[in-house]
């Protein structure tokens, strides 16, 4: 093989290495949500999970001021408010798989 | 209701299919193409058998059987209840064709809501959950949703419940696109980024393979979103012909604007005009106009389009480099992100008789749903498939590619394909 040839070849072979090395990382993050009994699941799962009930809990609180306030001002305020509460829930969720995804620092 | 006209529209649909297909695959690697088309062909197989045997029952039609919930005295329908597998289409006497209309309308909008994830998973999603994923969705998730808008559901009824105006939406930029755009996120987060887009914890670009084709898809897009958004106006809003027409014009104006607003911003922040941004433009500005196509005016039309087209373009940066949300096609950014703005912006312009800040309270009331109840469902179906079948190829699939890993043949046997033409060097 010629010299460069060989030098691109073991470059590309580092390169495939670590690449394979960070999507082994990404299938096992991916796998460690199906694997029961992890260290990593219980604690992945209790931030997505406040996530949700932050969600539904925005989307309680929308429905709550149809059925018990009657002027739109108030109701303009808390389903501004049930909103918030719905970002914040989605925020926690997007925060918990950037950190997933970027890996350990 | 014009029965012929709305027969033409949603025989439209599919090319509205054709070209999100086209444009998944050409933003995807070449690796990938045959793969990303074989999936979105199989998506829409399996969406359409599963709607006409599942979903056409729970979504219903307006007039037709549904569940209700009692509660504070007030009647809350949630759920259609027709017949399971369309039995009850060829005995329905009452509504006539409108039944048979609506159940070929879902089929087609049911697939083209379903392949939006597929390009958000594009070159690491397997085939299998793909056609799981859309058999869920054309199931559960969109008659759900459609069945509260579209089919008299509860947010078309606040009303006489509570008030306030219906939610509307007329030619489906939250049922499809919003809908579409939430599962997309969700398979985004499920799989993770391809293999090498966050080498070094830094984002890398991974040019899609064919421009060309995605260019050649906006034109398809936008032929078959003139059809959605015309069949759907047509089918639960009633509109008459001027609308139909206003619709047409709308559709062209949203599209030509979110491009033109792309490809400025793209010219100012890049100093060049980016092909695949501009076209994630054109179909932000049709699903971000497809939300009151036949109600809105020009000039707001073109103020719709415009913004569209510039939020794609910074919410296509914001999910890749601080996010680290791996979207191939852009359908996060073009579909939920222009289809939120296009609910909104139907309270924000729709001529009203009423109050207006009641027509926006009403559209966001439709945008917290689709947040705190739809995605919520969503996020943990898809968790609970990706538990019994899991979503991402494997390391080596990942490196391979999809077409060779699943299919076992490429989408261009002649082309000489780099092992590791996205590294950065």
């Amino acid at each position: 093989m010629h010299p460069s040839l060989l030098d691109r070849s073991v470059l590309a072979s580092t390169r495939r290495s670590h690449l394979h090395a960070n999507t082994d990382r990404l299938v096992t993050h991916t796998n460690q949500t199906q694997a029961s009994g992890t260290i990593r699941v219980p604690e992945e799962l209790y931030v997505i999970l406040i996530g949700y009930l932050l969600m539904v809990s925005g989307w309680l609180l929308v429905v709550a001021s149809l059925f018990l306030l009657g002027g739109l001002g108030q109701r303009f305020a808390f389903v501004i408010a049930g909103l918030l509460v719905e970002l914040l829930g989605l925020t926690l969720i997007a925060l918990r798989y950037r950190s997933l995804q970027r890996g350990p620092e | 209701m014009t029965p012929d006209l709305c027969l033409v529209c949603i025989i439209l649909i599919p090319l509205a299919a054709t070209g999100l297909a086209l444009i998944h695959q050409g933003l995807g690697r070449s690796r990938s193409a045959a793969h990303a088309m074989l999936a979105t062909l199989c998506s829409l197989a399996i969406a359409a058998i599963v709607f006409v045997l599942i979903g056409s029952s729970w979504m219903g039609f307006s007039g037709g059987l549904a569940h209700t919930l009692h509660l504070a005295g007030k009647s809350i329908d949630w759920l259609g209840a027709e017949p399971l597998f369309a039995t009850g289409l060829t005995s329905n006497g009452t509504h006539g064709s409108y039944p048979a209309f609506v159940l070929a309308f879902g089929i087609f909008a049911a697939g083209l809501a379903s392949i939006i994830p597929i390009s958000a998973g594009t070159d690491r999603w397997r085939l299998a959950t793909i056609c799981a994923a859309s058999a869920l969705f054309a199931a559960i998730i969109f008659p759900l949703f459609a069945h509260w808008v579209w089919s008299n559901g509860w947010l078309a009824q606040l009303s006489p419940l509570f008030g306030l105006p219906p939610f509307v939406d007329l030619g489906g930029a939250a049922i499809l696109h919003v809908l579409g755009g939430l599962a997309a996120l969700s398979v985004a987060w499920i799989l993770g980024p391809r293999q090498g887009k966050y080498a070094d914890r830094i984002a890398t670009a991974i040019p899609g393979h064919n421009i060309v084709q995605v260019l050649f898809g906006c034109i398809l897009a936008l032929i078959g979103w003139i059809g959605l958004d015309c069949a759907a106006a047509i089918l639960f809003y009633r509109i008459t012909y001027p609308e139909i027409l206003l619709t047409l014009i709308n559709a062209v104006l949203s599209a030509s604007t979110g491009c033109l607003a792309a490809v400025v911003t793209t010219q100012l922040r890049y100093r060049k005009p980016d092909a695949s941004l501009s076209a994630n433009g054109w179909i932000a500005g049709l699903v971000a106009g497809s939300g009151g196509c036949g109600l809105l005016s020009p000039l707001a039309t073109i103020l719709i389009g415009l913004v569209a087209g510039a939020l794609v373009t910074l919410l296509v940066e914001t999910l890749e480099l601080r996010l680290f949300i791996d979207d191939p096609g852009g359908a996060i950014s073009v579909h939920l992100g222009a289809g939120l703005w296009g609910i909104l912006a139907f309270g924000l312009f729709a001529p009203t008789i009423g109050s207006r800040p009641a027509l926006i309270l009403t559209q966001l009331i439709g945008i917290a749903t689709l947040l705190g109840v739809m995605f919520p469902l969503i996020h943990i179906l898809h968790r609970l498939l990706n538990k019994l079948i899991p979503f991402r190829i494997d390391a080596d699939g990942d490196w391979q590619g999809m077409d060779i890993r699943e299919l076992g043949a490429g989408a261009y046997p002649e082309f000489v394909v780099h092992a590791d033409e996205f590294v950065p060097r």
